[in-house]
């Protein structure tokens, strides 16, 4: 597309691409709409709602957003066993991964509270003890999609990619390589992503600290994953969905996601196998 | 845009994945689910040998016999008894080709099967980036300055 309108926020890379530049009031709308998402979600900035939930237990009213969100992690935590749960924040920050960016490990990181010892009631959150809520497995994915919704009310052909996890719309299908989580110069495979459809891409490669420590947690152990070391989800319409499964392909066996869940997918493990769905919409390079 | 069919080739990992696929989603009661081999007699096993000190899952080639092999596996699922075909040829005591082929009669199971039956390739090759005609790259996220000053210092203090 013509036009290409590339900031950072909540941490990564975004580059939304139109046939005509937006509109200044558009551009606004979009870093407001993030901002608003930081403010709620942040567990790096100390005035979250995240952040106050993390000092005491209490009820907290949580913006619209929510509901989708809270009842997808309700579907992913049914569906890995637990595995995925939001409130591994706390561990995740222990191993090191924290507001200050510590990258060191605690000798003993805390335990992942039960999802259950939370409720949800649209709009509050009840709490019964400090709980650090980490929403890093499907957030971002509903961010751009959130976005996709603004920027889609002025133009009809938009790809909005926060740095892997994306969303197309457009009169054609997009190709999108599938980079090498071991070798930024190469590509795995290649994704075509089509008009409606999402793309998110998950790999411990860069978000990795030390020896066995990265950013996707096993909420039953509180330890980083081992075994696969990318994935990649494709899912129509929803970013966010396709964002949720690629943290979920790190820990659960393919054939219960794909009973469950709309979606094809692409995983390597650290051994360098690497497994996809029959019908993925692209092609990998074996 | 033409992409090239789906390739079929997979490794000893693979034919084990897709035997314990094949098995998880039936009802686990069949007696008849184990593949036979049918171009040797000596019966090739999809358990790795019992050695403590090689706990890889990887290390499955030690006694395999050359030759093509085929097997059937069978389940029971929601829309009857189902059987996915494997074909595989070992050489030099490793599995060198793979080939499953689901045999489901009814659209319900073929539709579990074909899902079940993905690509699995034993490693990556990759190409590089500059080959490929594609507007957008997908890995991990691009991290932060934060982030990447936190472990340039890091290094830093550790020397590396």
């Amino acid at each position: 597309m013509a036009h290409a309108w590339r900031f950072e926020a909540i941490g990564t890379a975004w580059q939304i691409d139109t046939q005509e530049p937006l509109a200044a009031d558009v551009e606004a709308a979009v870093l407001a709409r993030i901002e608003d998402f930081d403010r709620a979600w942040s567990r790096f900035r100390s005035d979250s709602i995240v952040s106050a939930a993390a000092d005491g237990a209490g009820e907290w009213v949580l913006p619209d957003e929510a509901g989708d969100l809270l009842s997808f992690y309700d579907e992913l935590h049914d569906a890995t066993g637990g595995a995925v749960n939001p409130l591994i924040g706390r561990a995740l920050a222990d191993l090191g991964y924290d507001a200050d960016y510590s990258l060191v490990a605690a000798a003993a990181p805390s335990a992942v509270p039960p999802w259950s010892s939370v409720a949800f009631t649209a709009p509050v959150l009840r709490t019964v003890e400090p709980v650090v809520i980490d929403v890093g497995a499907a957030g971002k994915g509903l961010l751009v999609d959130l976005v996709s919704a603004i920027v889609g009310r002025r133009t009809q052909q938009l790809t909005v990619d926060a740095s892997g996890d994306m969303y197309h719309r457009g009169a054609s299908p997009i190709r999108v390589a599938l980079e090498h989580p071991l070798d930024p110069t190469r590509a795995v495979g290649v994704a075509e992503l089509q008009p409606g459809a999402a793309l998110c891409a998950s790999a411990t490669n860069r978000r990795a600290w030390g020896e066995d420590l990265h950013h996707v947690l096993d909420a039953r152990t509180g330890r980083p994953t081992a075994d696969v070391i990318a994935t990649w989800v494709v899912v129509p319409h929803s970013c966010m969905r396709a964002d949720g499964l690629a943290t979920a392909h790190f820990l659960a066996e393919p054939e219960v996601l794909m009973a469950r869940f709309q979606h094809d997918f692409v995983r390597m493990h650290a051994d360098g196998r690497i497994e996809w769905s029959p019908e993925f919409p692209g092609e990998i390079f074996t | 845009m033409n992409l090239p069919a789906h390739k079929k080739m997979l490794s000893a990992a693979a034919a084990a994945s897709v035997l314990l696929i094949t098995a998880a989603c039936g009802s686990s009661d069949e007696a008849d689910a184990s593949p036979e081999p049918t171009a040797t007699s000596a019966a090739p096993t999809t358990e790795p040998p019992a050695d403590a000190e090689t706990p890889d899952a990887g290390n499955e080639e030690a006694g395999y016999a050359d030759g093509d092999y085929e097997a059937e596996g069978s389940y029971t699922n929601p829309g009857g008894q189902s059987t996915v075909k494997v074909e595989l040829t070992i050489s030099g005591g490793t599995i060198s080709d793979v080939a499953v082929t689901p045999e489901a009669t009814n659209a319900t199971s073929k539709q579990f099967q074909t899902k079940f039956a993905g690509g699995v390739a034993e490693q990556v090759v990759g190409k590089t980036l500059d080959d490929l005609d594609v507007s957008k790259v997908a890995g991990s996220s691009l991290t932060s300055q934060g982030f990447n000053e936190a472990i340039e210092s890091i290094k830093a203090e550790a020397g590396v």
